[in-house]
């Protein structure tokens, strides 16, 4: 990160630690130690955080969005610089996704989460029909034609992505959640999750928020408040929002995300389309 | 089957590496043909998908990536010289790479 960069997430993180009852500013400077769920709670909060700070620095370069799209927890960023909640509320949801984890921790059932690049929507199915079932294994994301996420219990989650790797997937990204997210599988374990969400009060807002889940522009507290609702049980998909806002005239896409990694798991159809990340400023002096 | 020409086999050349060096954030000639991909030049599966599209678009080549996926277990990507092979072959046959 650049020094400015540095000094708005410190900023962001001060005010979060608060929030979330951590040093979050010692955590990022690693003076601070965390463990297990209250590890993954800050380095949630603080990808969040660097989510803003980017956002802070496309605002400074007069770089403002005319829609803003967020994938799983990044709807919550999506929120807070929209508008529609406070940095208190995303912390307060998180902490909502933190317990509904532990509710699953303390199940018999193990879940799990992967990725499939280089197969096909309808060849993972096939899979998961033939080795699995859709009550053991469901789609959480269709980011693109063939990149592909699955959520489930984790050795049926892992019996699929052996059988895609027999079947010519490029790679295969085990994912480090202990949770079967955006999946119908969680829902005995999110009622924390559910409780939070309704906390605390929403506001319209001023950016629109683009659906992945339906593709819908949203505008109300009421929609961004659905949106919270389907964002835990729901697979989410990506690539028919991008393609959506293309379809919009759309043209020009900024990644939040300080590792570019939404640049790199969408794909963009119209020629004239482009993905522009964080290092476009700073390779252009943010001009 | 399609031909492969030397200048074909260069210019796929360049634009693998152009994109290596760009999206890699490294000088181009800092690059050689025996670097590795990923622990060389900290590349990854999803640039690969990337330059498949690339080079499907400009080269016109009907492939799919589950064809360059069953060959790649045949043909795994240790060096950029692989890369560039694979490319090339997946020009030259198309979705029948996965029978070689």
């Amino acid at each position: 990160m650049q020094p400015e960069e540095s000094e708005i997430l410190y900023e962001y993180a001060h005010i979060a630690s608060e929030y979330a009852g951590m040093d979050l500013v010692g955590f990022i400077k690693g003076t601070v130690s965390l463990d297990g769920l209250d590890r993954t709670f800050a380095e949630w909060i603080i990808t969040g955080l660097c989510d803003c700070t980017v956002f802070d620095i496309l605002k400074k370069n007069n770089i403002y969005p005319d829609y803003i799209a967020g994938y799983s927890l990044g709807l919550n960023n999506a929120c807070y610089c929209s508008g529609a909640i406070t940095l208190e509320d995303s912390v307060t949801i998180l902490k909502g996704v933190i317990s509904s984890i532990r509710r699953v921790l303390d199940s018999d059932i193990r879940y799990g989460m992967g990725v499939i690049i280089g197969l096909e929507l309808q060849t993972v199915l096939g899979l998961i029909d033939r080795y699995s079932s859709f009550e053991r294994v469901t789609v959480s994301s269709v980011n693109t034609d063939t990149f592909i996420t699955l959520s489930g219990v984790l050795d049926d989650v892992n019996i699929i992505l052996g059988k895609a790797f027999e079947e010519g997937a490029i790679k295969l990204i085990p994912l480090d959640v202990p949770c079967a997210f955006h999946s119908s599988l969680m829902s005995d374990f999110s009622s924390d999750y559910f409780k939070n969400i309704t906390k605390f009060k929403y506001r319209d807002i001023t950016v629109p928020i683009v659906s992945v889940y339906d593709q819908k522009i949203l505008t109300s507290a009421e929609d961004i408040l659905k949106e919270q609702q389907r964002n835990f049980l729901e697979c989410m998909k990506w690539k028919n929002t991008i393609r959506y806002l293309e379809t919009q005239g759309v043209d020009e896409f900024w990644d939040m995300s300080v590792l570019s990694a939404m640049k790199k798991s969408s794909h963009l159809s119209e020629p004239q389309s482009k993905f522009k990340t964080i290092k476009s400023i700073r390779k252009s002096g943010g001009k | 089957m399609r031909e492969i020409t030397a200048e074909i086999r260069a210019e796929i050349q360049d634009m693998i590496l152009d994109y290596y060096a760009e999206e890699c954030e490294i000088d181009r000639e800092e690059i050689s043909m025996d670097s590795d991909p990923q622990d060389d030049l900290g590349g990854d599966s999803l640039m690969f998908v990337e330059l498949i599209e690339m080079a499907s678009e400009k080269y016109d080549m009907d492939v799919k990536l589950q064809s360059v996926g069953k060959y790649l277990l045949k043909a795994p990507l240790n060096t950029m010289n692989d890369v560039v092979d694979v490319f090339c072959k997946i020009y030259q046959y198309g979705n029948e790479i996965i029978n070689l």
